[in-house]
């Protein structure tokens, strides 16, 4: 059971200069050719801001009964920023396998990583747009959360999470490319089913049997406890379980099928 | 089994690929379900044995689709084999594909980086693969522009480079890499020899005949999935080439009354089987001195396994080859400076007229063709049976030390400028070989060029240097 579960630590752990390495080069590479190149990393989480605050602020002027706008403009970036990071990884993750085919004749380089690699340089909005958040919860609010020391445990988990389903996901898409092709319409359909600008007690009861069935609700939820509430609560516990699962299952599935699945690359 | 100095061992591998009907076939089989109706497997490799020791260089040959490929992908260990085991003791490195890691926004020394990082070297190694391939490309400011704009030249050039900074303890390689133009194909070769001779072992796949030779010792023959032949490198080309050289005629020769048969007729499995046996057998025989008709040139020049292929001209036969000194011993090695004579002795088989050419090519130990002697048209008068001689002389063998091989023919139409319609009687491929030995013993000299010395001093105003014999020399 331990190894089982250790396996793809270990693996990382062997490797991580490699993988190192390739991230930074993906991130570097994902700007490269564009003028102001690295500065897009803090300029789009910083666009989202404002587009949202405005939103909110300006034109819809909803906000829970229990908030005040400056809080719920938080609330909705703390929600916002993970699930674009977990869209776009999950998205890039996918097909990262496809479009880099010779990689798999490579034998030096473990090919597990590669959806790792893509997943990580993926969530780069988010690590800075994290840093952006705790700024503006500061000018905003005039606070801070002691609990947001454990925002960097609960990326962690959910790079396990998203790393996880991408193994499985990245490795199906090889042989069934529908995966890709259905992709954008799950993650729309994700995002709406994610409560990131309303709360459980907002919606009817049929939507709200979908939040919790969706597994990526608790990891909205506990950077919302962890922003804006200021709160430990269960659903870190949840996250917690769920990314293990994830990350445990899919790096064995992973290595269990990829001497099926090359053959289709 | 399984030595330690065994770098790659394959035990009864079988690998098969599903001809699947439909993509839910595939998709069915790939998951682990059963499909009802039976798929139909195709057998890339069919029960493969194969041993290599460490640092052995092992040259695979085979028409396309023979399985060369798959094996390379077996060994890679990325793939598995359908049954059979396999064995690899040692990193692997496959130099199969070039580009992997480019991105056309970043700089030319971007690229080498980013790579480079799929090379799987150490630190320091790194930094000097980094050094070693700057210097290697040659394009010095262009090192830090964009991938996109390079010329084609360029972007290969930097491929190559990267793709061959390794440090490979077992070196798999899909066709030798080269690039760009003359000058950079010759140091991209001398690179590719570098690699190739660090230690490591090495499994290349080629379709040139020269290629093999010049990196490979031994070398196996695919065909169908199977090894149909191994052994020294030399002997397994001159088979394979024997082997597609009948495929060609068999198709040539059935196009021309009939064009619509010709693909229909060679695709043939009766024929191409039909084909391959004879050359296995005439192999075998030679090597096999005691079979029947084991050698037809006994006490002639020393042979390196005959290798004749099939005649497109009938009536005449290539009956004895000697390699001669200046009062007619048989030898099989000569002096630099020496005089050498090469005797072809024909044999009509029936009476007649005939036009005849007598053509020796020369070539280097490790294949690379030096140089044509063709003679000019002789019309001769024989009687079956009767047998006629004609010499090629060497006044004197300027040749550097070595081995070399040679080809004897004997051509009925002989055109030079157009080589596409000439048609011989017999042809005996690559089948004899003789020493040149020279003053000193460590002499690398290719070849002793005639030329003299001459200073403005002794009368002379300007440098005479006179080329007396016109050969093709490769000077490495």
């Amino acid at each position: 059971m331990i190894p089982f579960v250790m396996a793809p630590f270990k693996a990382i752990h062997a490797h991580f200069a490699l993988l190192e390495g390739t991230v930074r080069t993906e991130i570097v590479q994902k700007y490269a050719g564009s003028i102001i190149g690295l500065a897009w990393a803090f300029l789009y989480p910083l666009i989202l801001f404002f587009i949202y605050s405005t939103l909110y602020l300006v034109i819809f002027r909803i906000r829970p009964s229990d908030m005040t706008t400056n809080m719920y403009v938080v609330y909705i970036m703390s929600g916002l920023l993970p699930f674009l990071g977990f869209a776009e990884g999950l998205s890039a993750g996918t097909t990262s396998l496809s479009s880099k085919k010779s990689l798999l004749l490579n034998t030096v380089y473990p090919s597990e990583f590669i959806p790792l690699q893509v997943v990580l340089s993926s969530h780069m909005t988010l690590f800075v747009g994290i840093f952006l958040l705790l700024v503006a919860n500061l000018f905003l609010l005039h606070s801070l959360n002691w609990t947001v020391v454990i925002i960097p445990y609960l990326i962690l988990l959910q790079l396990m999470f998203t790393g996880g389903v991408v193994w499985v996901l990245s490795i199906l898409n090889l042989l069934i490319k529908d995966i890709q092709q259905s992709l954008s319409f799950i993650t729309m359909l994700l995002m709406i089913m994610s409560p990131i600008a309303y709360t459980p007690s907002m919606v009817p009861k049929a939507l709200k049997l979908m939040l919790y069935i969706n597994p990526f609700s608790y990891y909205v939820w506990s950077y919302q406890d962890l922003f804006v509430r200021g709160v430990v609560s269960y659903n870190l516990l949840i996250a917690t379980c769920i990314s293990m699962l994830s990350f445990t299952l899919g790096y064995h599935f992973y290595n269990k099928s990829k001497k099926v699945f090359y053959e289709f690359a | 089994m399984n030595l330690p100095d065994d770098a790659i061992v394959f035990q009864n591998v079988c690998k098969t690929y599903g001809l699947y009907t439909s993509k839910w076939q595939m998709v069915k089989e790939a998951l682990g379900f059963k499909n009802k109706k039976e798929v139909q497997q195709f057998f890339a490799l069919n029960n493969v044995n194969l041993t290599i020791k460490k640092g052995e260089r092992i040259g695979l040959v085979g028409r396309n689709g023979a399985g060369k490929s798959t094996l390379l992908k077996l060994i890679t260990g990325n793939f598995a084999q359908t049954s059979g085991t396999i064995v690899v003791n040692g990193q692997v490195q496959a130099l199969m594909n070039t580009g992997v890691g480019f991105h056309p926004e970043f700089t030319g020394l971007e690229n080498i980086k980013a790579s480079l990082l799929y090379n799987g070297l150490s630190k320091d190694q790194f930094d000097v693969a980094v050094e070693d391939i700057i210097d290697f490309v040659e394009l010095g400011d262009f090192l830090h522009q964009p991938l996109k704009v390079y010329s084609l030249g360029m972007q290969s050039r930097l491929f190559f480079a990267v793709a061959t900074a390794i440090q490979p303890e077992i070196l798999i390689i899909d066709e030798v890499l080269g690039a760009g133009d003359a000058y950079f194909s010759a140091k991209s070769a001398e690179r590719m020899k570098k690699l190739t001779n660090s230690g490591c072992t090495l499994i290349l796949v080629s379709h040139s005949a020269q290629q093999v030779l010049q990196f490979c010792d031994h070398a196996y023959w695919l065909e169908s999935g199977e090894i149909v032949m191994q052994g020294e490198a030399i002997d397994i080309i001159k088979a394979y080439e024997e082997y597609t050289k009948k495929l060609e005629n068999e198709a040539n020769s059935n196009s021309n009354p009939q064009p619509i048969q010709s693909k229909s007729v060679i695709q043939s499995k009766w024929l191409r089987d039909k084909l391959l046996n004879e050359v296995l057998m005439n192999h075998n025989v030679m090597n096999n001195p005691m079979g029947q008709n084991a050698n037809p040139f006994a006490d002639s020049a020393k042979q390196i396994g005959i290798s004749r292929w099939p005649s497109l001209e009938s009536g005449l036969k290539i009956e004895d080859i000697r390699v001669l000194d200046a009062s007619g011993n048989v030898i099989n090695q000569v002096g630099v400076n020496q005089t050498l004579d090469i005797e072809i002795s024909i044999l009509a088989e029936e009476t007649g007229q005939y036009d005849v050419y007598f053509v020796i090519l020369l070539f280097t130990e490790d294949g690379r063709w030096l140089t044509r002697h063709a003679s000019s048209l002789q019309q001769v008068k024989l009687k079956q049976g009767e047998i006629y001689t004609t010499h090629l002389q060497y006044e004197q063998v300027l040749l550097g030390n070595g081995k070399y091989m040679f080809s004897a023919a004997i051509y009925k139409i002989l055109d030079l400028k157009d080589l596409s319609n000439a048609r011989y009687y017999d042809l005996l491929s690559r089948s004899f070989e003789f020493k040149v030995v020279g003053e000193y013993l460590d002499d690398t000299t290719v070849f002793h060029h005639p030329a003299r010395w001459s200073s403005p001093a002794n009368g002379q105003s300007r440098p005479a240097v006179t080329a007396q014999n016109q050969t093709m020399i490769e000077v490495q």
